[in-house]
């Protein structure tokens, strides 16, 4: 092992800088970064009780509480929406809970079943409440074409589309890339147990 | 001791040792070293108060960059190709052509192992004690001895 050794001299040796931002900088880098995902969060669970809200004041001011074509084409579209953002928010609060002092192992074991979750999501959860949307956008259509100008509907046609296409490939994106970590997670502890 | 005082001690102790580890997960590239451990430091600092002292620091420390260099692959930026020509800017001025080459190639031989055997040799390069590591790793011992006596067999092959 005397190369070894060698080698573990010349690491030593190698030149390392000195730190780039002042601790003092760090650590109020590191308050402003807790103070902005708690404001993310509240934000978030204020969308959700707004969007929930809305949606039950229309319901009963509105409609009298009644289930008509519009009503459910709304709540198709809305609710899946509100449920995606739901999922979104709890996995993100999931996620933050994964503790980053867990030995190497573990660590990885946890993040390994947080994404066989969020493959779930991806592959059984979002194509439903995709379609939902889907559904409702089109339950929606006939009225739309009914009750506002042409030009109007045009436009609700194509932007509906365009927003479906992109949320489309959006989520193809995001999938793709835990998809990868996921692969490379479960690659990295099989070679752990294996050894 | 304050907080403050006891991060900015921990901060200026641990911050070459944890910039070489990651240095070594990255293939030398500087920025993402640098990148990374700036990231360890402002967990250390968030996580401090709930630091239980079950481990010494430094362990607790190594056990955070372990998991951080490993979590920048989620990032955006993150590009895994890290070319392999790139090599360590810097190096010391009592350091020979032949040990700069000799680093060239240890950096780049330590990309060919696992992720796992990567952590663990770039520890043992930085001297950490074997306890620390296999507790950093979450593995017992003398699993972890076999590994290094496997990892260093394979790296001293690759290097020579």
């Amino acid at each position: 092992m005397e190369s070894f050794n060698n080698m573990q001299e010349i690491w030593k040796q190698q030149h390392t800088p000195k730190p780039t931002i002042p601790s003092a900088e760090l650590m109020a880098a590191a308050q402003k970064n807790g103070k902005k995902i708690k404001r993310k969060h509240v934000s978030t669970l204020l969308i959700l009780t707004i969007t929930v809200l809305v949606l039950v004041a229309y319901f009963l001011q509105f409609n009298n509480g009644k289930m008509n074509r519009f009503a459910i084409g709304l709540f198709c579209m809305i609710g899946s929406l509100f449920l995606r953002i739901l999922i979104e928010y709890i996995s993100f609060r999931k996620f933050q809970q994964i503790d980053v002092g867990h030995s190497f192992s573990l660590y990885t074991a946890k993040l390994t079943s947080f994404y066989n979750i969020r493959k779930k999501i991806h592959f059984v959860i979002t194509p439903v409440l995709y379609a939902l949307y889907c559904v409702g956008f089109a339950i929606l259509l006939p009225i739309f074409k009914a009750n506002f100008s042409f030009g109007f509907y045009i436009y609700l046609l194509f932007s509906g589309t365009g927003f479906l296409v992109v949320f489309a490939w959006f989520i193809f994106k995001q999938n793709k890339k835990e998809m990868a970590l996921l692969a490379f997670l479960k690659n990295d502890i099989d070679t752990h147990k294996a050894e | 001791m304050d907080t403050e005082e006891q991060f900015n001690q921990i901060y200026t102790l641990h911050y070459p040792k944890v910039y070489r580890l990651c240095k070594g997960y990255f293939n030398g590239d500087d920025g993402h070293a640098s990148d990374a451990a700036q990231e360890v430091f402002v967990k250390v600092w968030q996580k401090l108060d709930q630091f239980r002292q079950e481990s010494a620091i430094g362990t607790w420390i190594y056990t955070i960059t372990v998991n951080t260099c490993l979590l920048q692959l989620r990032k955006p930026s993150f590009k895994k190709e890290i070319k392999t020509e790139q090599l360590p800017e810097g190096v010391a001025e009592n350091y020979n052509f032949r040990e700069e080459e000799q680093l060239k190639k240890m950096y780049q031989c330590i990309q060919k192992l696992d992720e796992t055997g990567k952590m663990i040799i770039l520890m043992v390069l930085e001297g950490v004690e074997y306890e620390s590591i296999a507790s950093v790793m979450g593995i017992t011992q003398d699993t972890l001895r076999v590994k290094i006596h496997r990892i260093k067999k394979s790296l001293s092959n690759c290097v020579q």
